[in-house]
């Protein structure tokens, strides 16, 4: 419990709900106003943030206890849903579980692609725009920003986001490995087939400063060079490019090498064996097996790249496993720092009584005291002030206990109690 | 105290290349210690050098192990300086372990100079010795970066990627190599220069095996810098001369100047 109220998470996810309904309950940006006010005052959120994604439409609230049916009930009425087509679907979590699930879900560990980035992206969008609709307060403000730090202690800790799992991070992964930065690389797409594409994309999302196209007719290579704002080239002058890039990915529909031994030989030997990458994405192969074995050529074929994709899900696995450890105690400790935030507007109150008593307290022994220099001043203001903070000390730590604990009732006492005497001080 | 801030050093560049090696994790703190190990093995092993000097008012090459422990430092200063844009701490860390190991075999040989202050206080010597030291130094963190890169591009060609994501590009550690080499022969040509005032100032007569060695080795490494700088050659070619210079050089000057103990004609 923090104070009076209990943080909750309901939602469903790719786990948990089919894609129609995840689409028949996602939120547009510009809805969501409209959604916070119905939490408001339909559910009886005091603060609350909405996650919709395509994998996930999610709720984040503080609501008062036991309330957090209500969640559920508004989100099947606001898209015309029955509540029991949808709680099937559902899932609620409360208190430290609802951290430790906003946690998982913003540093990749519940999403669909383990490890994949954006996520994390898409929670900073959902805080800003809660934020920009006054939909978080003095619970859910801290709680998102321990939220994207926890996520990107992830990230920098573990090796969750480090290795490929797609044919197109693979194909990174390997250029990376022969040129590291891919700025001034020149890439070659010879075909128009699918996973060429993909891979080529991937390549120019690293940057890579030019990408030439070329397949078995001109034209069609002029027409696929401007879906990428590359520049095509005639198959006929394929060798003389292979001389001058440094990847060579090749993708056609060919029934037969390409790209043999023989012919590779003296191109590799006018590169002066320059590294020359040949990602052959055909199946059958376009490029012979054999070429990988001529210095300065590495050719890696759709296996290769399946393997390193499987091998790089596997050690995510592996440090999802460290990373859940991390967000599990994170968790725990983020619940019970925000439990014990209740605590302040007492301990705030505490401190401005004692202060004001110590200031009347002083202006009454001004008078006795005489005419006194700025620094005996300075002394006497000083020795009272720590007085004070000694003899609230304990009374603060009381009160943040009394807080981590959900424990209100004793909150009130001491409050109580002591702003009696506080002010019998006074009197 | 030269022998305890050699000691110092020795240690800082084993634990150097244990944090850089070791396969401890992405965690920032062990990156920044062993950065910092590697830092406190160079500022130590600088200081046993210069603490030598300041004392004997010469530079600590006057027999093999002081040679040794002084090429130990070039490595240690050249793996300092050069870190690769990025995946660049094992390779510091097998450059810390070369320079640990070197470091080592040369506080374990004999020590003690037989050579009059009249030669050493020769203009020309100071050159000398320091030219080669860069030189022979140079030559071994590019023999350092060379057996990373055939690690790594046999890996390539095994396609075991594998433990590759640590390690510097094949292009990154070609153009290391490539500055290591030039930047090496540059030093030696000077290194012989000088070597060649000194022994005419001095008078010597003919030439030692060592000079014949290290002519021998300036001709293979001035093909490497032909074949990489002028020739455009690049990969495993250039990785092996690197290779196979330095051990060349480790195992034909080493044992001539073992048998000399530490001093050529």
């Amino acid at each position: 419990m923090i104070g009076q109220l209990e943080l909750v998470s309901v939602g469903l996810n790719h786990h948990t709900a089919p894609v129609d309904l995840r689409e028949r309950l996602s939120i547009s940006p510009e809805r969501l106003g409209e959604h916070f006010n119905g939490l408001r005052e339909t559910a009886g959120t005091v603060e609350s943030l909405i996650l919709s994604t395509c994998n996930r439409v999610e709720v984040y609230a503080l609501v008062a206890n036991a309330r957090e049916q209500g969640i559920g009930n508004y989100l099947a009425r606001a898209h015309g849903l029955r509540m029991t087509a949808l709680e099937q679907h559902l899932y609620t979590r409360q208190g430290p579980e609802a951290v430790g699930h906003l946690f998982r879900v913003a540093s990749s560990l519940d999403s669909l692609v383990l490890g994949e980035p954006q996520i994390l992206g898409q929670v900073k969008q959902a805080f800003a725009q809660a934020n920009a609709h006054g939909a978080l307060g003095r619970v859910m403000q801290p709680l998102l920003r321990r939220t994207l730090s926890v996520a990107k202690r992830v990230r920098s800790e573990t090796r969750i986001g480090r290795d490929s799992v797609s044919a197109g991070s693979a194909g990174v992964e390997l250029a990376r490995s022969l040129f590291g930065d891919l700025r001034e690389r020149r890439v070659l797409l010879l075909g128009a087939g699918e996973m060429g594409r993909l891979v080529c994309q991937s390549l120019l999302s690293k940057g890579v400063e030019e990408l030439l196209v070329s397949t078995r007719t001109y034209t069609n290579a002029v027409n696929l060079a401007q879906d990428f704002g590359a520049t095509a080239i005639p198959i006929e002058q394929l060798d003389s490019y292979l001389e001058r890039v440094d990847i060579a990915v090749v993708s056609t529909s060919a029934r037969h090498h390409l790209l043999t031994r023989a012919r590779m030989r003296p191109i590799l030997k006018k590169r002066r064996y320059r590294p020359l990458l040949l990602i052959d994405l055909s199946v059958p192969r376009n490029v012979a097996p054999d070429v990988h074995e001529l210095d300065g050529a590495f050719v890696y074929n759709v296996d290769d790249l399946s393997e390193i994709s499987r091998e790089g899900l596997e050690k995510r696995q592996v440090a999802a496993k460290q990373a859940e450890v991390l967000v599990a105690h994170e968790a725990v400790r983020c619940y019970r720092s925000l439990g014990a935030r209740t605590a302040d507007p007492v301990i705030a109150k505490l401190t401005h009584s004692a202060e004001a008593a110590r200031l009347t307290e002083l202006q009454r022994s001004a008078a006795l005291l005489g005419q006194l220099t700025p620094e005996q001043r300075g002394v006497i203001d000083a020795m009272t002030r720590a007085m004070f903070k000694r003899y609230l000390h304990n009374a603060i730590g009381r009160a943040r206990t009394l807080a981590e604990i959900g424990d209100t009732e004793g909150l009130r006492v001491l409050q109580e109690s002591f702003s009696s005497e506080v002010e019998d001080d006074l009197s | 105290m030269h022998l305890a801030l050699l000691l110092v050093a020795l240690l800082a560049y084993c634990a150097s290349a244990a944090f850089r090696i070791a396969k401890w994790g992405p965690r920032p703190w062990v990156s920044k210690a062993g950065l910092a190990c590697a830092v406190l093995a160079v500022l130590a092993h600088l200081s046993a050098i210069g603490w030598v000097w300041f004392q004997n008012g010469r530079i600590p090459v006057s027999d093999i192990g002081e040679s040794v422990a002084l090429i130990s430092a070039g490595i240690g200063v050249g793996a300092l300086l050069l870190q690769p844009k990025e995946r660049g701490e094992v390779l510091a860390g097998v450059l810390s372990s070369l320079a640990a190991v070197l470091l080592g075999v040369g506080l374990l040989l004999p020590g003690a100079s037989s050579q009059t202050d009249a030669v050493l206080s020769n203009v020309f010597f100071p050159i000398h010795a320091l030219a080669t030291f860069v030189g022979i130094s140079s030559f071994a963190l590019s023999f350092g970066v060379s057996a990373v890169f055939l690690m790594v591009r046999s890996r390539l060609k095994r396609k075991r990627l594998r433990g590759l994501g640590g390690l510097p590009s094949m292009e990154s550690l070609d153009q290391l190599n490539t500055r290591c080499v030039v930047v090496g022969f540059l030093s030696l040509t000077l290194g012989i220069a000088a070597g060649g005032g000194w022994a005419s100032a001095h008078g010597s007569g003919g030439l030692g095996p060592v000079v014949w060695i290290t002519l021998v080795l300036w001709g293979w490494y001035a093909l490497a810098v032909l074949l990489r700088v002028v020739g455009g050659w690049r990969g495993k070619i250039t990785a092996q001369l690197s290779v196979f210079g330095f051990t060349g050089m480790l195992v034909s000057l080493g044992s001539v100047l073992l048998i000399s103990q530490g001093w050529h004609p």
